[in-house]
């Protein structure tokens, strides 16, 4: 029976094994202060996952977070091939498991979107004797308009950080990653201070709108090394 | 399964964007073991259009992991207190 994972969290749950995806009992495999909670499969599912599945994956997770101190969210799809596979890797990796749930444990991940709400300036094209020249003084105006947005990229993520102030357990950006994102930040911090954290962030800009989401299950900060 | 998102190339609204968030954080990081992947994510790809960023991860959905070992992030880059980008 195949297994799809979605979580490993401590050891501390003592309610009913949540529904899994596709209305399947979520099985949980326990290795000493470790318990591993995956969807059961006896078959490939008939139907790929779509984003209700996916949906459901995070609302599984988001059901666990809630009730258990430390939770560490697997990337989906992730398939075991039995019971026994999941508990080898719970057994060959615990240290590494119990190190990275001490690090999430009680805390959650807010997601700060910062969009750009005007396209970028438009630039008339430069005047230039020879076609060559012209192509690169347009390259030039074009990475100079890219520096700007970049470095105000960069203030918003080092302003989001001021802003959480101590409550900062950790935090990664993703500056510009796309023409209409300045910035994509997922915020890392006790899971007491996130309503008012996430109260602290939302602000007016004029040139980007912030879009504050979560709390999350700690998706970016669950990297086992 | 049919796609359940359209495909536009605007930019993306509010509660899209939202849901770009989360489906990237989904797809694209979180625990990893050594499991046999099926990547079959219908409809997925479409919703990803319109934030870069997430592209990576309909890339990580197609690709199987590494058998045997240990598999990376694809944030690994970005490092802790850091800025990508």
């Amino acid at each position: 029976m195949r297994l799809l994972l979605h979580a490993v969290t401590t050891a501390d749950a003592g309610g009913p094994l949540p529904t899994g995806l596709r209305g399947q009992q979520c099985v949980c495999v326990e290795v000493a202060a470790l318990v591993a909670w995956a969807t059961p499969f006896l078959d490939a599912p008939a139907e790929p996952f779509g984003r209700v599945d996916l949906l459901e994956h995070h609302a599984i997770v988001s059901s666990l977070a809630t009730e258990l101190d430390g939770v560490l969210p697997a990337r989906f799809p992730t398939w075991l091939a039995d019971e026994d596979a999941l508990r080898g890797e719970l057994e060959s990796r615990q240290a590494d498991f119990v190190e990275a749930l001490e690090r999430v444990r009680g805390r959650v991940e807010i997601a700060v979107t910062a969009v750009w709400t005007a396209a970028p300036d438009a630039i008339p094209p430069p005047e230039a004797a020879t076609p060559g020249r012209k192509y690169l003084l347009g390259r030039q105006q074009a990475f100079s308009g890219s520096d700007k947005r970049r470095e105000r990229a960069h203030a918003l993520a080092d302003q989001t950080e001021r802003l959480v102030g101590d409550d900062l357990v950790d935090v990664r950006h993703q500056v510009c990653p796309s023409a209409t994102v300045a910035l994509s930040s997922a915020v890392l911090v006790p899971r007491a201070s996130a309503e008012d954290i996430k109260a602290l962030l939302f602000r007016e800009e004029l040139d980007v709108r912030i879009l504050i989401n979560g709390p999350w299950p700690p998706y970016t900060f669950a990297a086992v090394v | 399964m049919q796609p359940e998102a359209s495909l536009s190339l605007s930019a993306p609204g509010p509660d899209e964007m939202s849901l770009l968030e989360l489906a990237d954080r989904l797809l694209n990081r979180g625990v990893v073991l050594t499991g046999a992947a099926t990547i079959s994510v219908a409809g997925i790809d479409l919703i990803y259009l319109g934030l870069n960023v997430v592209l990576t991860a309909v890339e990580n959905l197609k690709t199987p992991p590494r058998t045997g070992g240990r598999q990376g992030h694809g944030d690994a880059a970005a490092a802790s207190r850091g800025h990508d980008g």
